[in-house]
């Protein structure tokens, strides 16, 4: 058996000795919380991707079911953690600062407790991994030690990459925290199986496990333990001096190895895998003994708490239930602080799930943790530099951030701040240095976002142009193409005619009877024009009320400004086109109506109708074309307003209501073509099997178009309401919703293709 | 139920601004009482003097700039108060400690936005206008005597000079063509009483300076590179000319050195902010001093030297940023100007 190796030779840069305070929690026996009577599950417990629903309302369901899965990389299956009834499946608040509300599954208790356990890998040693990770996976497992990622994509990652020593982080440094402490003293075996999991899994070289000095008897028990697990020669425990943060996984990465991890990087580039101890006892259970993750250990202290400990509480429970099988005081209360007290933060109420990620709640009176006094100006007496861990410069890091010089900022490395506190807990002049950082970190995410942003918006807007660009060309060769088609059938045509009025006389009659209809077609398509400047006209009317919308928002970025310019700009010219096409309709109309020559006529008349049928293609097209890109650009205007305001939404709804009436309008266009489609059969019998089935299938092509223009309107619609749903659009929203929207574009290019195809015939 | 939102962390060590500068305060009655029994009450009138009208200056400030007066309570213009007074002989006129403390207060820190904003030190900015301003009434030091049984402190203060004396480095500059030997052994330049009464004090500031260390109010480093400086370079220009160069011994028993190396080039405001900017900022200093000492037309050069580093620290702040966890060097100079 490797002996315990005390390390008081390694140091990361400063450090500081909080008073402690765990023994309040940790002198404790675990207690079990009595099962509650409902819980709520978010489904978006983990960072990244929400899951997505398996169950409905109504539905009974067991312990340890799967309510949601997910199958991306980011996201985490969340299970059933009482037996009962679904009750609600909405938006609950989640326990976060901002009080953020995301979609979560509300199960009330009902009957007996039933479990729902998976099949044992009892031989797991022989088990291929693949299916341990599909096991780690479906369990719902994520980092309980804080960072609460999911553990597969972890694993999986340092599966590929491979990995030279796995570190164990029991540190546990933030005071007033015992949930692991307690988690080793209870269930060492669970934590020393998890160990062997990942040892079978990663095949490390070394096996690390850092524990603070300050836990005696978790050590203890762990040496315990330890003979006859089958890791006395792998696992090296090392046993630090308390100093917080060494639980800092950066911090112990250096206290174990001496390595630092890169800046930016990970210490997977090191070849080092961090797990913390909880998430390793939850592994094991998952994966040995078929339980999901739903339930953890929670530390419950503080003085204004009758009854500090650590309790087993199941997933979902209400913090306020908790509070209470506590014995909360309640007049005593101040603060509701989930996590430690150096990088916990408060809650702004106490009506939120338990979640995977919650590890402490953190009662204090204002006699235990004063209340900051008023903030006083920096004397620059550097012992916040002496006490970071990260050894920056927290002072300038601050008179940045104060400044708003976000620039010096980040070159004095702000993101290499893990917000451990150090520097604000030593500072005598009081200054909450954390919250300058997060803020300015906030600061700089956001300009590197917005520069991002527009430099998309005008890569986007060059595509656009470009795309419209071409089409124009390819329009025109077909165009030309057309013509001289047409030119060379009229040139046949006639000289059959010619030869037919020779032969047959009766000839003459079936065109003379064609010639209402040709005129009946002009008409019609005069009102298609019509309609089409009219729609044009609208978009026009659109585009300038969204710039007056615009320039009267008070926080549009001069981005949006132009883009919607540009928007206003094009629909200018698409009216003047209509304009131009419906004066040059009417100009033609009147002589063509005049004209009796009965020679020319049937020959252009016929080659006419599929044209005419032609433009009312493009009309409909055009009107909803324009729907799904206004649909679209707003969208975009959205994405680019990280905080857009309810009257902007409003605004998007109220123009996504006006595509929809385009489209409504481009349907009764195309019946109105069906329906004047049926006489052209009769009316040119000169040509009797093309001229039938070239208006049936042109309605057809019309209707394939149509819907799918539509498809592309629903879903811009849709990835609006998810847009709408989250208040902060993450990142992965905003990719899904690309996705939707590029999606619809093809769509919309499949339906030109169509066209063209239809145009050529 | 409405609770506390606050952001982390919730703890916080007990130490803060005002209590820091009670204890550089505490630190520096040894000093004081060693001046007292040297030099007699004037002192303390000097410090009275200084004090209040630095308060006052203080407070007549925050009245222009509607700031609550309770930023007195941070105890700073307190401190600077007490720097400038024990910097000033004690048979100078009323109004020079008056004037120096306004002058520090006004001109020194509050001009430049207050607390911490200050980029030179207020103590040594005062001090360096009077000895520019009135360099007689502030270099005469009245001769070291038994006080408290002697009553001659009254007569410097009604203002008779018949009882100066020297200090060792203005009489040290006033040798002129005399060789070391004969200096120590002439009687007119400088009495051993006047020499035994700058060691004593300069041992008093070391030993409020090593409570500041102790009480961890400043770290050892500065104070110490700064005497190793004086130390050091003092002896390399003394070993050229060793009969008419300042001793190195003298250099730091000259009361201004000590007193300097704990109070004044600690003063975190203006100096230099990370560790090894101070290092350097004390090196700097010392180098400054000798070279004034040896060189200059002052006798003793500490305030001047100590204003030129602050005007060096933003620079040193530059280049002496530490290697931060996880990046293989650490980044020099300003921030690249394409980056903004
Ligand atoms: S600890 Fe506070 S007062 Fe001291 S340098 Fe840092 S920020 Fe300034
Ligand atoms: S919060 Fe950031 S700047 Fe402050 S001590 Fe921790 S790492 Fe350093």
């Amino acid at each position: 058996m490797l002996d315990t190796l005390r390390l008081t030779n390694r140091r990361f840069h400063g450090g500081i000795h909080p008073p402690e305070n765990k023994l309040q929690s940790s002198l404790e026996p675990l207690r079990e919380l009595p099962l509650p009577n409902e819980v709520v599950l978010p489904l978006g417990q983990h960072q990244g991707q929400l899951a997505k629903p398996l169950v409905e309302i109504g539905e009974k369901v067991k312990t340890g079911q799967l309510l949601a899965s997910t199958t991306v990389a980011t996201g985490a299956c969340v299970h059933a953690s009482i037996t009962g009834r679904i009750t609600a499946i909405e938006d609950r608040p989640l326990p976060q600062v901002s009080g953020l509300s995301l979609p979560a599954i509300v199960i009330q208790r009902e009957g007996e407790e039933e479990s729902f356990t998976y099949p044992r890998y009892d031989n797991w040693q022989e088990t291929p991994n693949e299916q341990l990770l599909e096991r780690i996976q479906t369990s719902g497992l994520v980092g309980l030690g804080g960072a609460v990622f999911p553990t597969r994509t972890k694993l999986a990652g340092a599966l590929e990459k491979g990995i030279e020593t796995l570190i164990i982080n029991a540190a546990e440094c933030e005071p007033y925290i015992t949930a692991d402490d307690c988690l080793m003293q209870t269930r060492p075996a669970a934590l020393l199986e998890g160990i062997g999991l990942l040892i079978k899994l990663l095949q490390p070289r070394e096996v690390l496990l850092g524990i603070e000095d300050n836990k005696p008897q978790a050590l203890e028990s762990l040496q315990k333990a330890l003979p006859g697990s089958g890791l006395e020669e792998q696992l090296q425990i090392c046993v630090l001096p308390t100093l917080y943060p060494s639980g800092g996984e950066k911090q112990l990465i250096q206290l174990l190895t001496g390595k630092e991890v890169p800046s930016g990087g990970l210490p997977l580039d090191l070849g080092i895998l961090c797990h913390n101890v909880g998430t390793l006892a939850a592994l094991a259970d998952a994966v040995i003994r078929g339980r999901p993750l739903i339930e953890r250990i929670v530390t419950i202290t503080g003085q204004a708490v009758s009854q500090p400990g650590n309790y087993l509480v199941r997933l979902g429970t209400a913090i306020e239930t908790l509070l209470q099988a506590a014995g909360w005081n309640q007049d005593k209360h101040q603060r509701l602080i989930l996590g430690g007290p150096m990088m916990g933060f408060t809650l702004p109420s106490a009506q939120v799930p338990v979640t995977k990620a919650a590890n402490c709640l953190l009662l204090p009176t204002e006699e235990e943790l004063p209340l900051p006094g008023p903030e006083q100006p920096c004397i620059r007496c550097g012992r916040c530099e002496e006490a970071c861990p990260a050894q920056l410069l927290p002072q300038q890091l601050y008179f940045y951030a104060a400044h708003q010089v976000f620039d010096q900022a980040e070159e004095h490395q702000l993101f290499d701040c893990i917000e451990c506190g150090a520097c604000a807990w030593v500072c005598p002049s009081e200054i909450p240095l954390v919250q300058y950082y997060r803020y300015a970190k906030g600061e700089v995410r956001q300009l590197r976002a917005d520069a991002e942003k527009a430099e998309q918006a005008r890569l986007r807007f060059e595509a656009r142009q470009e795309r419209f660009e071409r089409e124009q060309a390819e329009k025109e060769a077909k165009r030309q193409a057309r013509a001289q088609a047409a030119a060379k059938l009229a040139a046949a045509q006639k000289a059959k005619q010619e030869a037919k009025t020779q032969q047959e006389p009766q000839t003459q009659s079936e065109q003379a009877s064609s010639e209402p209809d040709v005129q009946a077609a002009l008409t019609k398509k005069l009102k298609q024009l019509k309609t089409a400047k009219a729609a044009s006209s609208v978009a026009v009317k659109k585009a300038e009320k969204g710039l007056a919308n615009l320039k009267a928002a008070a926080d549009t970025t001069p981005e949006q400004l132009s883009e919607q310019e540009a928007k206003l700009a094009k629909a200018k010219e698409q009216l003047q086109k209509a304009e131009q096409q419906l004066a040059e309709a009417e100009a033609g109309n009147t002589p063509a109506a005049a004209q009796p020559a009965p020679e020319v006529k049937p020959s252009t008349g016929n080659p006419e109708d599929p044209a005419k049928k032609l433009k009312q293609l493009k009309t409909a097209k055009a009107a909803t074309a324009v729907a799904v890109k206004k649909a679209q650009k707003t969208l975009d205007n959205l994405k680019a307003a990280a905080d857009s305001t309810p009257e902007q939404i409003a605004e998007q709804e109220d123009k996504l209501a006006k595509a929809q009436q385009q489209l409504q309008k481009t349907e009764q266009q195309l019946a109105e073509a069906e329906a004047s489609g049926q006489p052209a059969p009769t009316a040119a019998p000169g040509q009797p099997t093309a001229t039938p089935e070239d208006p049936a299938k042109k309605l057809k092509q019309l209707k394939t178009a149509k819907a799918a223009t539509a498809v592309a309107v629903k879903k811009a619609e849709k990835a609006l309401s998810n847009l709408q749903a989250a208040k902060d659009a993450t990142p992965e929203q905003i990719a899904e919703q690309e996705e939707k929207l590029a999606k619809a574009r093809e769509q919309l290019t499949r339906a030109e293709t169509r066209l063209a195809q239809a145009e050529e015939e | 139920m409405a609770w506390i939102q606050l952001s982390s962390p919730h703890s916080h060590n007990r130490v803060t601004t005002d209590q820091v500068m009670r204890q550089v305060v505490i630190a520096t009655l040894p000093g004081i009482a060693t001046l007292t029994w040297f030099f007699g009450p004037g002192i303390l009138v000097n410090l009275i003097l200084t004090i209040s009208s630095c308060l006052l200056a203080e407070a007549l400030v925050l009245k222009l700039r509607n700031r609550p007066l309770t930023v007195l309570k941070d105890n700073s213009a307190l401190v600077t108060g007490i720097l400038i007074g024990c910097c000033l002989p004690a048979s100078t006129p009323w109004w020079i400690p008056v004037l120096g403390g306004s002058f520090a207060l006004l001109v020194g820190k509050q001009l430049f936005g207050g607390l911490g904003q200050n980029p030179f030190n207020p103590a040594m900015a005062a001090y360096a206008f009077l000895l520019i301003s009135f360099p007689v009434q502030i270099s005469i030091w009245p001769a070291p005597a038994t006080p408290l049984s002697d009553t001659s402190w009254l007569n410097s203060l009604a203002g008779s000079d018949a009882l100066t004396g020297a200090t060792a480095l203005d009489a040290w500059r006033n040798k002129g063509l005399l060789m070391a030997e004969e200096f120590w052994q002439a009687d007119g330049y400088l009495s051993s009483q006047m020499v035994t009464a700058w060691a004593s004090v300069a041992s008093a500031w070391l030993v409020g300076g090593l409570y500041l260390i102790w009480q961890r109010i400043i770290n050892w480093q500065l104070p110490l590179t700064f005497l190793a400086t004086l130390f050091i370079a003092g002896s390399f220009v003394w070993g050229f000319n060793p009969s008419h160069q300042i001793p190195p011994w003298l250099h730091l028993a000259a009361s201004s050195a000590v007193f300097a190396a704990f109070f004044i080039l600690t003063d975190p405001v203006s100096g230099a902010t990370s560790l090894k900017g101070k290092v350097f900022f004390a090196i700097g200093c010392g180098l400054l001093v000798i070279s004034i000492r040896t060189w200059g037309s002052y006798p003793d050069g500490v305030a001047f030297s100590v204003l030129l580093m602050n005007f060096a620290a933003p620079a040193l702040d530059y280049y002496t940023r530490p290697r931060v966890y996880g990046q293989k060097q650490a980044r020099k100079g300003l921030a690249s100007k394409e980056k903004s």
